[in-house]
């Protein structure tokens, strides 16, 4: 295992406590791929260039948030601050070279021109950063909100990860996030956001984590395509039994990981393989026995530690 | 809570194509390949403008995504809209004609 993952437990160590949306959603979708993933911390030898890119842009617009509210900055002087952030972080720096992507969606090229693009258009924002009770104002906020349930070690599950912003719309409150994808953003792109394992995690944590009562997610979604990015707003709301219904299932799941960690047993969801743009681990679990499995996970995969509760802005190019 | 107030909107001022050009801004290839650490603030500012006039030149020749286009609402019907209106039936009494 990739060194110590502090969201893991004292007593079990592939037991996780601090469970973040992602970690979630990838026990929801099979056992397996997620004790390969975040139990074993294991991911394909290529980067995620979508993990990257959206790491990217979600770290810019929140430099460009606090340099506006903290530093009082305007706008032109915030971007440039976040241009030059953006140009230094695409930077690899052991290689002296530009950070090259290899997709002609998303490189370092559309990264830059999506930053300016996304905070030029939103300058004169009608969405506004809430304040805190402790005067802070509400951007970058990590949390960690107690589910509910305790495992089987006696230690008690906790919901973990870190919301972008809460703004005011309207007079009701919101979770602010953003979204990248390659396709054309209409209705039916916001509709996959109900039910959302991700959106219902971040409302809870604006209620119980920050004590503002959210009403769901207002996403900004940006389509990244080669000659152009554009960008739509969408509501994702959330009602008071919506979010109790989503509470009581999580016992549910936290209880099978519970189970899964216990007996070091984790079943495959075969039938989630070719879904979410194909399992990148088919290659282990198409290996005709364990032995072979084995030697597929420690020779084609490389090492990386999901910790949901370490900064995991810390993008290296 | 409260509503934040200390964000006050920047006028909105966008650079058009002549900015750009009356700017004469270092080629992007150029820039895009040097050490960002070497970078001057003259170097960004090319960068934002290169960008914004990118954007500005987009804006004047794209068409609208195919949801976002309003209808005219005294433009003749498609082809395709004639065919989804309803079908009339026509019943003619031809009786007092004597056929």
């Amino acid at each position: 295992m990739p060194g110590l993952n502090t969201s893991f437990s004292q007593v079990l160590p592939t037991l996780q406590i601090y469970v973040d949306a992602s970690s979630l959603t990838d026990f929801k979708i099979c056992p397996r791929r997620y004790y390969y993933s975040m139990v074993l911390g294991k991911q394909p030898m290529a980067e995620s260039i979508h993990l990257t890119f959206g790491t990217l842009l979600h770290k810019a617009a929140e430099l460009y948030h606090i340099s506006r509210f903290t530093h009082q900055k305007g706008h032109e002087s915030a971007l440039r601050q976040v241009t030059r952030w953006a140009m230094e972080a695409t930077w690899d720096k052991q290689a002296n070279r530009p950070w090259t992507s290899g997709d002609k969606y998303k490189n370092r090229f559309t990264l830059i021109r999506t930053v300016v693009w996304y905070l030029d258009k939103y300058q004169e924002d009608e969405l506004r950063t809430a304040i805190l009770a402790d005067g802070r104002p509400a951007v970058e906020l990590p949390f960690t909100i107690d589910s509910g349930y305790t495992a089987f070690t006696g230690e008690d599950f906790v919901l973990c990860g870190k919301i972008d912003r809460i703004v005011t719309f309207k007079s009701d409150y919101y979770v602010s996030d953003i979204k990248t994808t390659q396709s054309t953003i209409g209705d039916y792109y916001f509709k996959k956001y109900t039910p959302d394992n991700q959106v219902t995690i971040y409302n809870l944590a604006g209620n119980k984590g920050f004590g503002v009562a959210t009403q769901g997610l207002i996403i900004d979604a940006c389509q990244i395509a080669i000659e152009f990015s554009r960008f739509e707003r969408g509501l994702i709301e959330r009602t008071e039994p919506q979010m109790i219904e989503w509470q009581e299932e999580l016992g549910y799941w936290l209880m099978n990981m519970n189970q899964c960690a216990e007996n070091n047993h984790w079943p495959r969801n075969d039938s989630a393989c070719s879904m979410y743009g194909g399992c990148p681990f088919r290659p282990v679990c198409s290996q005709p026995n364990p032995t072979a499995a084995a030697k597929i996970v420690d020779g084609a995969y490389r090492d990386r530690l999901w910790d949901p509760l370490k900064n995991r802005y810390s993008f290296a190019a | 809570m409260s509503e934040q107030d200390t964000y006050p909107p920047a006028s909105r001022l966008l650079p058009t194509s002549d900015a750009l050009q009356e700017a004469q801004p270092s080629s992007m290839q150029e820039l895009f390949s040097r050490n960002p650490e070497y970078m001057t603030e003259r170097n960004i500012d090319d960068i934002v403008l290169h960008m914004r006039d990118l954007r500005v030149r987009l804006e004047a020749t794209a068409t609208p995504p195919r949801h976002t286009r309003v209808k005219d609402p005294n433009a003749p019907p498609t082809s395709r809209a004639r065919s989804r209106a309803p079908r009339i039936n026509l019943e003619v009494d031809l009786s007092e004609l004597g056929l």
